[in-house]
């Protein structure tokens, strides 16, 4: 027995029911006692010129790595079926190695705007800079994986959703992620802290994303101040 | 039929003294046996058909690991307790025994099982010094058992299940979603198993190769085919393709990771012009001319 053996067990069959259950509960009791903090304080998103080119790609490209996640753990079979076919394994691979590099530089501008901007620098906390360490950890371990490990599309869908579908039915099979390279078990336990650490941070915002904004009608905002009085 | 004597596992501990973690695994596997009820016979054959028959007989003759015929004889139980439980531990330790097994191996370790109990090893070892009893001997299934070479169909038909053209009728991934091999087109194969442009000669040929694929012994391997394993005809067909590229193939093993880089940076690259693209007119009609408005002196805010 050596050591890694005892630590697998603790980092893959408790750790993920620890951090879904500090999620859940730690969610719900922020939303009912701290309802009026339960979103990401400002980050001035509406400035126009730096801003733009890191936030942007920084959540295009999450949403759409995170979506192939989802999927390969929703729809292994179907995945394996596309991946069946080297050409459309290459263009599914090469896409999300693309949003993965997307999110990489966008967070990487996000993390160099909030170190420069006085406006922002203000409004940062501690806890903001635990969300930064363990995003950039997750996505460059991501797209280290991605690089150093091909082609994790299949390989995901055919050991790891196994992995997750018996944490989900309680009967935690970590054979298969034991064997997993140090870098994909730093991706998954990372993911792990990561989920464990939404309630405690900005990243409830994930929760109460104003999706209506997406089809409401425009508004726009005016102010009231007449432009000569100035400030 | 002997069973695992407390005094000589204590006798092993003893002598172990330096090697802690050896002694841990010893004295774990003591406590564990004794808390512990029995393992059913047949349930160490089922353990043994599915993990152990891709390396070992009994009485089978040597594959990638040795024949198990009277292994209680050639070594004590302790010792083989301790060696199945974990390879890696008694070979690190320097044992002259494992070290030779290794060699005789081809410097393959035998896998971590870690669905593997100590009341487990010590019913494996009642089953195989059963076996090793009975008449006849054991010997691995699938394996293509035929010397004949074999036709270019077979050899084609491997390729194509290898690199996913054919599907697994069980539906497992295709091997080139974890493993390169030589001459391997567009980005090449995956990465995450080995490299399997060696592998004809590494497991030492047909016989050995054909009982690993038939029942894969890593837990990676397992999690990916336990469930939908390989039919006789695909492990063949696929002994077949890792036999001809141990002949023709070279040492160039199909990867590609700086086009894949490449690839993907130039897909981020056009992503980006295609943002800046949509959003090229943001804010630019409403929002800017009243911020510079409200700004004292009508400045522009950037």
């Amino acid at each position: 027995m050596n050591l890694q053996s005892y630590f697998d067990p603790l980092l893959f069959a408790v750790l993920p029911y620890v951090s879904m259950v500090v999620f859940l509960l730690g969610t719900i009791v922020r939303y009912r006692i701290q309802s009026f903090s339960y979103s990401s304080l400002s980050s001035q998103f509406l400035e126009n010129r730096r801003h733009f080119w890191g936030c942007v790609p920084f959540h295009y490209g999450i949403l759409v790595v995170l979506a192939g996640h989802v999927v390969a753990f929703l729809m292994p079979r179907q995945l394996l079926w596309w991946n069946q076919v080297p050409a459309r394994l290459y263009v599914l691979e090469v896409s999300a190695l693309a949003f993965g590099l997307l999110c990489t530089a966008g967070l990487f501008l996000i993390v160099a705007r909030r170190l420069q901007d006085p406006k922002v620098k203000v409004v940062t906390s501690p806890a903001d800079w635990i969300v930064y360490v363990l995003l950039l950890v997750e996505v460059l371990s991501g797209v280290h994986v991605a690089l150093l490990h091909p082609w994790g599309s299949s390989w995901f869908a055919a050991a790891v959703t196994p992995y997750l579908r018996s944490l989900v039915t309680l009967t935690p099979d970590t054979a298969a992620v034991a064997m997993m390279p140090s870098l994909v078990k730093l991706h998954i336990v990372n993911a792990y802290l990561l989920i464990g650490f939404v309630p405690f941070s900005r990243l409830v915002h994930v929760l109460v994303v104003p999706n209506p904004y997406l089809w409401r009608k425009p508004q726009v905002v005016r102010w009231y101040r007449a432009p000569a009085a100035g400030r | 039929m002997e069973s695992l004597s407390r005094r000589r596992v204590e006798q092993r501990c003893a002598a172990g003294w330096r090697r802690p973690r050896a002694l841990c695994s010893a004295a774990a596997a003591v406590l564990l046996l004794a808390s512990s009820p029995a393992v059913r016979a047949q349930d160490a054959e089922i353990f043994f058909d599915q993990y152990c028959t891709a390396c070992h007989s009994i009485g089978g003759g040597p594959f990638i690991g040795p024949d198990l015929k009277d292994v209680t004889a050639r070594h004590d139980r302790a010792w083989l307790v301790r060696f199945i439980l974990d390879p890696d531990d008694v070979i690190e330790s320097g044992d002259p025994y494992a070290a030779r097994l290794v060699e005789e191996a081809g410097g393959l370790v035998m896998p971590d099982v870690p669905e593997l109990t100590p009341r487990i090893a010590v019913a494996l070892l009642d089953f195989i010094e059963a076996r090793s009893r009975a008449e006849s001997g054991e010997s691995a299934g699938g394996v293509p058992a035929s010397d004949e070479p074999f036709t270019p169909e077979d050899i084609e038909r491997g390729r194509r299940f290898f690199f996913g053209e054919a599907r697994l009728s069980a539906g497992g991934a295709a091997c080139f979603s974890c493993h390169a091999v030589p001459g391997a087109g567009g980005l090449g194969g995956g990465a995450l198993g080995p490299d399997l442009s060696q592998v004809y000669e590494r497991l030492q040929g047909r016989r050995a190769l054909g009982g690993w694929l038939s029942a894969p012994p890593t837990p990676t391997m397992r999690a990916s085919y336990g469930l939908r394993g390989l039919t006789q005809e695909e492990v063949q067909a696929l002994v077949a393709f890792f036999e001809d590229q141990a002949m023709t193939g070279g040492a160039e093993t199909g990867r590609r990771s700086a086009q894949f880089l490449l690839f993907g940076a130039s897909g981020a690259a056009m992503a980006l012009f295609v943002f800046g693209g949509v959003w090229r007119g943001r804010f630019r009609g409403v929002r800017r001319p009243l911020v510079g408005e409200a700004r004292p002196g009508g400045e522009r805010w950037r």
